[in-house]
């Protein structure tokens, strides 16, 4: 785990993500996603790679998709960041840089505007777009349909900001409120809760972007058109965890069955059966920051030159910084994030 | 009232972008286009009145020196003139200007980008057609282009670039009710909801600036001298366009207001958000007291769909079409024929023109009640078969067996029509 954040965290690719930028293509966001996967000694092979992926994309575009307001994406991008926290909060240097992460995700965004961060999800939407692959646990917990759709449901908490639907006020020149009527909703909605948390600490309020799985629940894997061998799902090996060791967890079950020693994580045992589990493992990739991958506004939504240009160029960076000796054996693959990994 | 009739399928799905459908009718042709936005591309579809023919076309954006372009188009409109209709994309690149088949490319406009990429986004969104002549382009900057578009051909020029905004135009709007009474000519809409209301001319005067609540204003409509904005909190507020005197304020929507649109010859509004619900209002005037009323007629839930473009098919109001994000098709819904919830307050446009006919507009009978003569540029066809069919009742009561839009022009009903109500039995 302290692998992959500490890639994730990485400064030279931080400072990278935070550039004003166009959206990544599909194929461009694919790679680092594999690269991250693979900076740890975690293997997968092609056909989990897949369907990690693509758990980890329907469940952000869940979460995008979701949100009661545009502002609540980076509530969600919070939410994703206690969690990590959590995760490396005995190692102090990882800590440090994911704290760093917090200054910088604060600063940048919490000045924008409403009408921005709409901007930024719905280019975020268009990434997402025609996407319907079935998620095995949001078919289960019913937010997903059977055709791959998200349920939107018209009832609920409305957003903070809004009123729930349903009064007309007319007034006179004067300003003075002159006529009332109701009018049915439709809905069944109820009064907004309060607004969640912008700083460093403190309740977020909204659930999307924390673990899905911290309710355990028999896993049953199953993309559309592949059958699972259930009998080889483990239950999640958990005390009554908070929500950062379940991730802890999942991500342990990538690492294909080792067992990984966690100062001041009391948890063992760790199993891996990838097929099995899938969701699971796709928790730990989601709780990778979804701002990290795009930056403010600038919009590109295919394949081109530039997008390519870019990769590289992060890659370069990476290769760059591989001048240290690796104090872990790490994989003898060459890889460029991998050498950089070794260099921290 | 109304009655969920057809899903006309388009090329693919609709993308997440503020007032994401538009709608142009060609009466002489029994026809009525669709453009719907995706990403970098527009999907058009031709539909016979008859339900029975479909053509599509896409068209994509576009980019100085680049044949095929990835930049994002964030609006495509008609802009209906006198004598051409345009179809204008904006994009992040620039502003792309069509024949209204989208056959032809007339004009292109760049927009001025960076070498690298900012924090600030650069593209255009917001298209009017004002007046006569000209055709009205927002930018992310806040500014906003005029173009005067000449009778035909391609010798469109940039007259003015308007600079009062300081946010993103979100959406603009020209006075749609054909009256030539009113002050002001357009409205312009931002993200932080300010709204600025404008006289047209060989220089635009701003007339009034509305502000906003720091939430964007995500569509804006302008009739009668009323604007009606549509914002991201899901309300839905009245002005005096020239005053800037609150009319209404409607709790409308859970959620963001993604499209509003008026049937200007009925005063029926519809509203549109991401909370899968289309509303049905109506809006009526009372000049004598200066008092815009709404109330709420309609409700139609697009299940799990956020619904980001709906527009009324025609001028009355009779059909709507709305599309959503992820949706490979319009779902368009027509007034049934046996709707008994449909109670409209009459006269309303009576009041108004009363005395004060626009030489716009030719006789014609409008048909929810009230005795004005209200003048519509498209439709006479199927308001003749109306108008036979209505009788004499004061209230126009739509239990009426009314086939739409499948009228022919001479009155008489096609045989057979298996996309439209029925009209008589009932469907």
């Amino acid at each position: 785990m302290n692998d992959i954040i500490t890639t994730m965290f990485n400064k030279t690719f931080l400072e990278e993500l935070f550039k004003p930028q166009e959206l990544y293509s599909k194929k461009a966001l694919r790679t680092v996603f594999d690269r991250l996967a693979h900076a740890s000694i975690m293997r997968l092979n092609q056909a989990s790679m897949d369907k990690l992926y693509d758990l980890m994309t329907m469940a952000f575009k869940y979460q995008v998709l979701l949100c009661p307001r545009p502002k609540d994406i980076l509530l969600v991008s919070f939410n994703h960041m206690d969690a990590i926290k959590d995760f490396v909060k005995d190692t102090p240097s990882i800590l440090s840089q994911v704290e760093e992460t917090y200054r910088q995700l604060i600063e940048m965004y919490t000045p924008l505007s409403s009408g921005e961060f709409q901007l930024i999800r719905q280019t975020l939407l268009i990434f997402f777009q025609d996407m319907h692959i079935r998620v095995s646990i949001f078919l289960k917990d019913k937010v997903q349909n059977s055709n791959g759709r998200f349920v939107l449901p018209i009832s609920g908490p409305v957003p903070h900001g809004t009123h729930i639907p349903g009064l007309i006020r007319m007034f006179s020149c004067n300003g003075e409120e002159v006529k009332r009527l109701q009018f049915r909703n439709g809905g069944n909605y109820t009064s907004a809760l309060r607004e969640g948390s912008f700083e460093m600490f403190g309740e977020r309020v909204i659930k999307l972007g924390t673990n899905m799985y911290s309710v355990s629940r028999p896993v049953e894997t199953h993309m559309s058109g592949t059958s699972k061998n259930s009998a080889q799902q483990k239950s999640v090996n958990t005390a009554p965890n908070p929500l950062a060791k379940e991730e802890l967890n999942m991500l342990a079950r990538l690492m294909g069955g080792l067992e990984v020693q966690k100062p001041g994580n009391a948890d063992g045992g760790f199993r891996v059966n990838l097929f099995a589990t899938d969701e699971e493992e796709e928790e730990a990739l989601i709780s990778r920051p979804d701002e990290f991958s795009y930056d403010v506004i600038k919009i590109q939504a295919t394949m081109n030159q530039q997008a390519n240009a870019e990769l590289a160029k992060i890659m370069g960076d990476f290769t760059e910084e591989a001048s240290e000796p690796c104090p872990s054996s790490a994989s003898s693959k060459g890889d460029d994030l991998l050498a950089m990994m070794d260099g921290l | 009232m109304y009655h969920k009739e057809k899903s006309i399928q388009i090329k693919s799905s609709a993308s997440a972008l503020y007032n994401n459908l538009s709608v142009l009718r060609i009466a002489p042709r029994s026809l009525t286009y669709f453009t719907v936005v995706h990403a970098n591309m527009v999907n058009m579809v031709s539909a016979s009145w008859d339900g029975l023919n479909y053509s599509h076309r896409q068209l994509q954006s576009k980019e100085a020196n680049v044949t095929t372009s990835s930049s994002l188009i964030m609006q495509a409109a008609w802009c209906v003139l006198p004598s051409r209709d345009i179809l204008v994309l904006t994009s992040q690149k620039g502003i792309q200007m069509y024949e209204s088949d989208g056959s032809i490319m007339v004009y292109w406009h760049a927009l001025e980008t960076p070498e690298t990429p900012t924090a600030q986004a650069v593209f255009a969104r917001g298209i009017a057609a004002v007046r006569e002549k000209y055709i009205c382009v927002g930018i992310s900057s806040g500014s906003m282009l005029v173009f005067d578009v000449p009778s035909k051909g391609s010798n469109i020029t940039l007259s003015e670039v308007l600079e009062e905004h300081k946010e993103s135009i979100t959406d603009m709007a020209s006075e749609c009710s054909g009256s030539l009474e009113c002050i002001a000519d357009m409205v312009s809409a931002d993200d932080s909801g300010n709204l600025c209301v404008w006289k047209s001319g060989e220089d635009f005067q701003l007339l009034n600036k509305i502000p906003g609540f720091d939430m964007s204003c995500s569509s804006v409509k302008l009739w009668k001298g009323t604007v009606v904005a549509g914002y991201g909190t899901g309300q839905i507020r009245l002005y005096e366009a020239v005053t800037g005197i609150v009319h209404a304020e409607v709790n409308a929507h859970a959620r963001w207001i993604y499209s509003l649109d008026i049937a200007p010859f009925s005063g029926l509004l519809l509203s549109a958000a991401e909370d899968s619900l289309v509303r049905v209002w109506h809006l009526t005037m009372t000049p004598e007291t200066n008092s815009v009323e709404i109330v709420h007629m309609y409700n139609e839930c697009v299940t799990d769909t956020q619904i980001c473009g709906a527009k009324f098919c025609d001028g009355d109001g009779y059909a709507f079409a709305v599309t959503g994000y992820d949706l490979i098709c319009l779902q368009q819904t027509d007034l049934a024929a046996n709707s008994s919830e449909w109670r409209v307050r009459e006269e309303n446009l009576g009041r108004w023109h009363n005395g004060k006919h626009s030489t716009h507009h030719a006789n014609r009978v409008n048909p929810l009640g009230g005795n004005s003569n209200v003048g519509r540029s498209y439709s006479e066809d199927r308001y003749t078969a109306l108008s036979e069919l209505q009788g004499t009742s004061p209230c126009f009561n739509l239990t009426l067996p009314v086939t739409l839009p499948a009228v022919h022009s001479d009155g008489s009903h096609p045989t057979s029509d298996t996309s439209v109500a029925k009209g008589g039995a009932g469907k």
